[in-house]
């Protein structure tokens, strides 16, 4: 359908602004409550801690997909380690993805109905994962162009939420700042903070565009550290306003943060409001991002079978399987769960395939 | 062509889903309310008051404001029985204050408020005071000044409006940080009605976890808000019949622990100018100043003398022990700040006397017999 995919180019620029919908649109929802339950201490410690892991995770990455340039990470999978890479990489990424999915649509939906749109079906909320398929039909090029699009839009709104937040903090509620006791790395919760820093999988079928599939690692760095500032504040603002203690026992922290804004200047009164309308910004994209992972990874193993239709097929399962999802507690554990799986993905699977290479790199030059 | 016709078609009928009002109720057929009223009614049972501001075009009876109040198991419970008798849709978003009586603070507020938290009906910004003397003038008088409902008391209570230091203002998130936190308590204003505005600032409840346990003045809260750095500038003190107006205060506090005990350090600044110099009297600077500085440290002490007693750490002193104290003994924070060694210091410095010198001008003596 997109003959022009085949011989289209991203730019690393453009790498950067689909990292950059990633990050916003698994952000703020789930990560403060996370990394706040995680640890009693300097909060920093374990933010940076995963960042820099996720910085780790993406040059293993980039440097798997540089392997076979021009490649997908599913069609490289296959090369090196053959059928048993199918399985063991292919249908886990697979089920990562669909879940991921899943459970971001659903967490945002659910958030929409808590906020803004009382009365508003949810069955109609989570309708809006179509919108991410119709976006996927377009192919990558588009969801590229999209982004740029949106990310003009939905990051100044999500960088002036943050500042607006820094009103009524009280820095004496984040102390120790310089302190902590390594509480965090007994704490499940930690390890399930990863996955806002997973975003370079989705890398995984668009990466094969790359000039130099092995510098894919900078964009996401660039992002990463562009979004880093908003991560913390949206950990450090509920908590330097409400009390670590409170912010723990808030559902979502930054919400709430933003709903105890205010100023006697300010016109806009219902902040959750332009807040959420940015973070479905992100959403669509991410969705859309998603949707193209999943198609590219079906058709690396049964490359006869339709684009479209297999992106109808992946947004029609998701759907049904948001409806099926009981309630926000749910959402949270899901999460956790999946964090095996995403440490496998993130670290085990691209060390995998770099030593298999590197074995039969070796082993070919001895012959 | 058809085919491109019919998408179109498609992508018109998507945008008919994009302004969201999905069962949405229209601002004509809301009943905005803008002040909550909870006071107990005999037993375990709440009343709770709402006054809503009624805009012109519906003033059948030339009425300003209407207001309703409905009895109940708990507040949530007579909100429901209140829509039973409104004959439109109940919207609590714009709520601007919400007033506890004396009496359910308490017991305790948790009960009675724990709703605006869970569920996002009330603006976490709302303002909260607690009030004695029964809802009924509050709620039953139209405003003196001619404002809205709701706006009234905010203008009574915020910075940009008839605030002063001593109204201390205090939003909802603040009143549950002060309940969950266990390092520092909060301290609402509490208000006794006026004949001529609506009600008056009586003072300042302080609390511990939800539960009212005493009053300090608007005078001693002076205190707090100097400790605390939320002291605006306009605020006169009198001393030696001279009235000062207080401009700037700043304070450094210094914490440590020594033998298991907090030892908690003050040292305030303030800087001062003279608005009225009761006349004929001259006194020298360092002489006012000391007797400022004498006046405000007596009722600092007074202050921590009454809330140590009660274990009610209402200055938030306790938040600077975190990482000095293990996140376990949080809990037993109030303890350590009745047992805690508070030493509070002023300096003042009276920076100017106003557009009028303060010294006697130097008039050379007449040669004139």
């Amino acid at each position: 359908m997109n003959p022009s995919n085949e011989e289209q180019k991203i730019s690393l620029p453009q790498y950067f602004v689909l990292q950059m919908m990633v990050f916003g649109a698994i952000s703020f929802h789930l990560y403060p409550w996370l990394v706040l339950q995680s640890t009693a201490q300097s909060y920093w410690i374990p933010i940076l801690i995963w960042m820099l892991l996720g910085l780790l995770g993406a040059w293993l990455f980039s440097r798997v997909l540089a392997l076979h340039k021009g490649k997908d990470a599913y069609t490289i999978a296959k090369r090196v380690l053959g059928w048993p890479g199918v399985i063991l990489f292919i249908v886990p990424l697979l089920w990562f993805m669909w879940s991921a999915m899943v459970i971001v649509v659903r967490a945002h939906s659910e958030m929409i109905s808590m906020t803004i749109l009382h009365s508003t079906p949810q069955w109609f909320l989570d309708g809006m994962i179509f919108i991410g398929v119709f976006l996927a039909f377009g192919g990558i090029g588009s969801i590229i162009r999209a982004s740029v699009l949106f990310l003009l839009v939905s990051f100044p709104l999500s960088v002036g939420l943050v500042l607006l937040g820094f009103g009524d903090l009280n820095v004496n509620l984040g102390k120790p700042w310089l302190y902590t006791n390594g509480d965090f790395l007994t704490s499940p919760k930690f390890y399930t903070t990863s996955f806002v820093w997973a975003g370079y999988l989705y890398y995984a079928a668009c990466g094969k565009y790359a000039e130099h599939p092995k510098k894919l690692w900078r964009p996401y760095t660039v992002a990463a550290l562009c979004f880093l500032p908003l991560l913390a504040a949206s950990v450090y603002q509920p908590a330097l306003t409400f009390s670590p203690e409170m912010s723990r026992i808030l559902t979502l922290p930054y919400i709430s943060k933003m709903d105890s804004v205010s100023y006697y200047w300010l016109v806009i009164e219902n902040l959750t409001a332009v807040f959420i309308v940015s973070s479905i910004l992100y959403l669509f994209l991410l969705l859309a991002l998603i949707m193209n992972c999943i198609v590219t990874a079906v058709r690396a193993v049964f490359p006869s079978w339709n684009e479209k239709l297999l992106c109808v097929l992946a947004g029609i399962t998701a759907y049904a399987a948001i409806r099926l999802i009981p309630s926000w507690e749910w959402i949270e554990r899901a999460v956790e769960w999946d964090t095996a799986l995403r440490l496998y993905l993130m670290y085990g699977f691209p060390i995998a395939v770099l030593a298999k290479s590197f074995i039969s790199n070796k082993m070919r030059s001895r012959q | 062509m058809s085919r491109r016709a019919a998408r179109c078609l498609g992508i018109i009928c998507l945008l008919l889903f994009l302004p969201g009002c999905w069962d949405v109720k229209d601002v004509d057929n809301r009943l905005l309310e803008t002040a909550i009223g909870i006071e107990p009614a005999g037993g375990d049972r709440v009343r709770v008051w709402m006054r809503f501001p009624l805009s012109q075009s519906q003033d059948g009876a030339h009425k300003e404001f209407f207001v309703i109040k409905q009895e109940g198991g708990t507040v949530i419970e007579a909100i429901d029985q209140l829509r039973l008798r409104l004959p439109k849709s109940l919207d609590m978003s714009q709520n601007q204050s919400i007033f506890l009586d004396q009496a359910l603070a308490k017991k305790g507020f948790m009960p009675y408020l724990e709703f605006t938290i869970r569920d996002r009906t009330v603006p976490l910004d709302s303002l909260i005071a607690i009030t004695t003397g029964g809802m009924e003038s509050i709620f039953e008088r139209p405003n003196p000044t001619g404002e809205l409902s709701g706006i009234y008391t905010k203008l009574f209570f915020e910075r940009y409006g008839g605030g002063t230091s001593q109204k201390n203002v205090v939003s909802l998130w603040e009143i549950f940080r002060g309940y969950y936190d266990p390092l520092e308590e909060c301290l609402v204003p509490v208000l006794v009605t006026d004949p001529e505005t609506i009600f008056r600032v009586a003072g300042n409840a302080f609390f511990k976890n939800d539960a009212m346990i005493g009053m300090i003045s608007p005078e001693e809260t002076l205190i707090y808000e100097i400790v605390t750095g939320k002291m605006s500038p306009f605020e006169i003190e009198t001393a030696d019949k001279m009235n000062l107006k207080i401009l700037d205060s700043s304070a450094d506090i210094d914490t440590d622990m020594k033998n298991g005990k907090p030892v908690i350090r003050i040292h305030a600044k303030l800087s001062m100018t003279l608005m009225d110099s009761a006349r004929g009297i001259d006194i020298k600077a360092e002489h006012l100043e000391a007797s400022i500085n004498r006046l405000i440290e007596q009722r600092a002490a007074t202050v921590f003398r009454i809330t140590q007693a009660q274990e009610s750490d209402i200055f938030g002193l306790g938040n600077r022990f975190r990482g000095k104290v293990p996140p376990s003994q949080y809990d037993r924070w109030p303890k350590l700040y009745s047992a805690a060694t508070l030493e509070f210091k002023l300096d003042s410095e009276l920076k100017n006397t106003g557009l009028q010198l303060r010294r006697r001008p130097f008039i050379n003596p007449s040669n004139e017999k």
